[in-house]
């Protein structure tokens, strides 16, 4: 929880310590690949560029792709999921064995796919990864709204004569949120790692922007020079999917009211 | 007689399943007067819960009619039914799983007002929500509280609430003290029974126990694997129980006296079959002690017996009267 | 009849400790039982039915249920003292017990005959041969109404009803002393429950085992109980024979509210008689007498002060109103 909010602070106030050109795009091949000094607590890259800066900066891009993807998957796929679910019938049916083509193919393949037709680039990226997550999420909705259909409070409604929206939206969305919010939250630093490795093919962010997994994969080249170049974004990767895993078990508990006491 | 207020005229519901079709309801004909309690009566698998939700067009019905005031509400439209909904409704067994976990007592009680498309100012809705748990017995302190924090005895206050906010005719009540200790059970009942004589509901009451429904009910109708074996009066019942099955019902039931010790319960062998393709004839003919070839030689007929009281069972002729 | 006493448990104090708070599970529970008796322990949810039943075979939940006072003495045994060994020689040997739910007691993925060998293999003290052990589980089966000829079925074969008898079986297969029901008629149809109750009336004739029927139904006990004793809050308010609480000439209050809960079949009556409000936390019991907030006939001393056991023959009552006369025994 903790280690996250300082990951939201850093992306939030990065831009206010480093200016965006000067220090994070501008090369300065007279600084190139020192070790941490004061100046800069983790070294310069290949360009001299401060590392720090640019890994700050990147929590930014990493965060954001990562909560715009999950966002967006669950918001689709989970009404997919949500609508097959409920209904049922042909409609479970047709819905479900599109996800399984989709689901069949691997993600990340997937995503390689979809950037590779639509080119490069954040907001590419972002649609990749999207259609890649929202099979699983489809999946996910599916089966945690199947056993509760039909609970007997469900029928309670439908007697009282609500209406379908409100059941799906008032009754069983709520009570399948636990699940959905803990897989939401591993689901961001799953994304952040694809994102990652997305950019560390090449597919992901272009350079000169700062992105976890660009900074990796230019940092490789110099692994034996100067591997705080791998060792911090791949630590800054860790850190977000770390933190985002604790915060998903902590925001079950509170947002379930017969955990709070 | 008066027009009932709710009745059945050869209600069917069939459930297709791999090995055939299943007939939880078949041909159940009941009618039930305003103001008066059915007692439905029969074990697990008989199809009682599911004649409740049929008629309440929970589930939809395989055919048949189902007459409220006279009208069918099987051919009502959904918009009919909408309102239809207000009329009637329904308290479930389980007070864990019948209410929403994640809700306050304040929004399971208002949902149905809310679902029914009145409009109520937040001022007028509190009010009408702290009635209906004044009515109840659940005191108000409790408004936003969650279900797990209360018993099951109040929660199955509030499913009442619940039920009642709508200013029901109709209310089936599926069970709703039978996973209640005996002495949270008594004070349901009796609420039950007094919110009856103040409003003057109509109630479905569907339970396994012969005490209760003694207790509770005007008529009784009982049930074996989807059929209603007999009906009638509930003094008559359990005066003079006709069909085997419900004699066997009767004497089942551990009585809480000294007296009943020595008494031998009349013991039927064997345990219900399925309900899945019924052979023709009488249900209970494979466990019944006075089962003869001719009882299972075609679909036998409720006969009524004596006045209003009815059995299906060959042991009862109709030339008697 | 050899009826010396089998089991007798004495101001026996059981609490469950977790991080917040202490749940007073059993407070000073005193019963005896002879051989060859049934006893009815009746009570709520709550009341510690199954507590008591769990502290006589040491099965308490580990680190959270402990017995902090009183004696259990089974058959010359002190079993509070009992080390963990000498309780595995005693349970499903000595003393067997019945579970609510017959779908979760069996193993699904073993035949039924296999599960009733299982426990006689396990406390093979006769020293019986694989074929005995054979031929004493058809008995068993055959015993309890079930065909031998079913043994090797697995449980998804059998209904409710039957599945229950398999159970009963397998507690009956070491020909146990002591037997505990815990509700083992609750899950079950009341015509199905009919024919348990009755074969088990029969099967304790036969055996001469002693049976503890731990039910919420009053109409159970009175079928085949030989003892009562009532439950209420981790105590026992009142016990007796049959004839001294069934007569109900003179009960505990509680006692009462319990009967005037049942609808009676054999007398209409308009409204029922309930006890109002709810069951005491159990972790902040009140003072005095654990039922004076809801009991109808309270008094100023039931506030205060613990009642003592009111004691005619072999009926105890532990109510301030009847140890006020004068009658008292201590």
């Amino acid at each position: 929880m903790v280690i996250f909010i300082l990951l939201v602070i850093i992306a939030l106030i990065s831009p206010m310590i480093y200016d965006y050109n000067t220090d994070i795009v501008t090369q300065n091949l007279r600084n190139r690949l020192q070790p941490p000094t004061s100046e800069h607590p983790l070294g310069t890259d290949a360009f001299g560029r401060d590392v720090f800066a640019r890994i700050a900066y990147g929590a930014r891009v990493s965060l954001l792709i990562g909560f715009i993807v999950v966002g967006a998957s669950l918001v689709i796929g989970g009404f997919i999921g949500a609508i097959a679910g409920y209904f049922g019938g042909i409609l479970d049916n047709v819905l479900m064995r599109i996800m399984d083509v989709f689901l069949a193919i691997p993600q990340i393949l997937l995503a390689i796919a979809v950037v590779a037709a639509l080119g490069p680039g954040i907001t590419n990226l972002i649609i990749a990864l999207t259609i890649s997550m929202i099979p699983a999420y489809a999946r996910l909705l599916r089966s945690l709204i199947l056993p509760l259909k039909d609970a007997e409070y469900v029928e309670a409604a439908k007697a009282s004569g609500t209406n379908t929206w409100k059941i799906i939206f008032g009754h069983l969305l709520p009570n399948a949120m636990g699940p959905l919010i803990v897989n939401s939250t591993l689901a961001v630093g799953k994304t952040i790692v694809s994102a990652a490795g997305m950019s560390f093919l090449g597919l992901g962010i272009s350079p000169p922007n700062p992105e976890w997994g660009a900074m990796l994969s230019e940092g490789k080249e110099y692994i034996r020079y100067a591997p705080n170049l791998v060792l911090y974004p791949g630590m800054a990767i860790m850190l977000a999917v770390l933190s985002l895993n604790l915060l998903g078990d902590g925001l079950n508990d509170a947002l379930d009211p017969r955990l709070k006491q | 007689m008066n027009q009932p207020l709710l009745q059945t005229v050869g209600l069917k519901k069939y459930y297709k399943v791999k090995a055939g079709e299943l007939h939880a309801v078949d041909n159940i004909n009941l009618s039930i007067q305003e103001s008066q309690t059915l007692g439905v009566v029969g074990e697990s698998g008989c199809g009682k819960t599911t004649l409740g939700r049929t008629i309440l067009r929970l589930v939809p019905a395989t055919s048949g009619q189902i007459l409220f005031r006279g009208e069918n509400i099987l051919e009502y439209s959904g918009k009919q039914m909408h309102e239809m909904r207000r009329n009637m409704q329904i308290v479930f067994q389980d007070p864990y799983s019948s209410i929403n976990p994640r809700m306050t007592v304040y929004n399971i009680i208002a949902e149905p007002i809310r679902s029914s498309g009145t409009r109520l100012e937040k001022q007028n809705m509190d009010k009408r929500v702290r009635k209906l748990m004044d009515t109840v017995g659940l005191a108000s302190r409790l408004i936003k509280a969650y279900p797990h924090e209360l018993d099951g005895g109040r929660r199955q206050r509030i499913g009442v609430a619940r039920a009642l906010a709508l200013n029901p005719k109709f209310i089936v009540c599926d069970e709703p003290v039978s996973s209640l200790d005996v002495s949270i059970q008594a004070q349901i009942l009796n609420l039950l029974m007094d919110l009856q004589d103040e409003y003057g509901l109509t109630y479905m009451f569907i339970t396994h126990d012969l005490s209760v429904v003694k207790h509770i009910s005007d008529n009784i109708a009982v049930m074996y694997l989807g059929e209603c074996v007999e009906h009638g009066p509930k003094d008559q019942i359990f005066a003079n129980p006709l069909h085997p099955y419900s004699q066997a019902l009767l004497s089942a039931i551990p009585v809480p006296s000294l007296a009943a010790r020595s008494r031998k319960p009349y013991l039927i062998k064997g345990e219900v079959s399925s309900p899945i393709n019924p052979k023709p004839g009488c249900r209970f003919a494979p466990r019944c002690p006075h089962v003869k070839p001719i009882c299972t030689q075609g679909e036998l007929e409720l006969k009524e017996v004596t006045p209003n009281h009815f059995v299906r069972c060959t042991l009862y002729g109709s030339e008697k009267p | 009849m050899d009826n010396h006493m089998l089991l007798e448990l004495k101001d026996l104090e059981v609490v469950y400790q977790t991080d917040f708070e202490n749940v007073y599970a059993l407070n000073k529970v005193t019963l005896s039982l002879n051989a060859g008796e049934t006893l009815g322990l009746v009570g709520e949810t709550g009341a510690g039915k199954t507590t008591t039943a769990l502290s006589i075979l040491k099965l308490l939940p580990k680190n959270i249920g402990k017995i902090t006072g009183g004696s259990i003495m089974f058959d010359g045994v002190d079993i509070v003292k009992a080390t963990e060994g000498e309780m595995r020689k005693i349970r499903g040997n000595k003393i067997s017990m019945i579970f609510q739910d017959p779908m979760t007691s069996l193993n699904p993925v073993i035949p039924v005959g296999e599960q009733i060998a299982e426990s006689l293999e396990l406390h093979n003290t006769q020293g019986r041969t694989a074929a005995e052990i054979e031929q004493r589980v058809d008995q068993m089966l055959e015993l309890v109404g079930i065909s031998p000829n079913r043994k090797t079925d697995f449980p998804h074969q059998f209904s409710g009803g039957m599945k229950q008898r398999v159970v009963i079986a397998i507690a009956l297969a070491c020909d146990p002393a002591l037997l505990i029901a815990d509700e083992p008629t609750t899950a079950l149809d009341v015509t199905i429950q009919a024919q348990v109750l009755a074969m088990m009336g029969e099967l304790k004739e036969k055996l001469n085992t002693s049976l503890i029927l731990i039910t919420h139904d009053l109409g159970i006990v009175a079928q085949i109980c030989d003892k009562v004793a009532v439950m209420y809050a981790g105590e026992i308010i009142e016990s007796g024979t049959m004839e001294d609480v069934f007569s109900r000439i003179e009960n505990h209050p509680y006692t009462v509210g319990l009967f005037g809960s049942i609808p009676n079949l054999e007398v209409s009556t308009l409204r029922l008689a309930p006890i109002n409000g709810l069951m005491p936390d159990p972790t902040d019991l009140p003072k005095g007498c654990k039922f004076h907030p809801r009991c109808p006939k309270c008094m100023d001393i039931c506030k205060t002060e613990s009642p003592r056991v009111y004691e005619t023959g072999t009926h105890q009552i532990m109510c301030h109103l009847f140890t006020q006369e004068g009658n008292v025994i201590q």
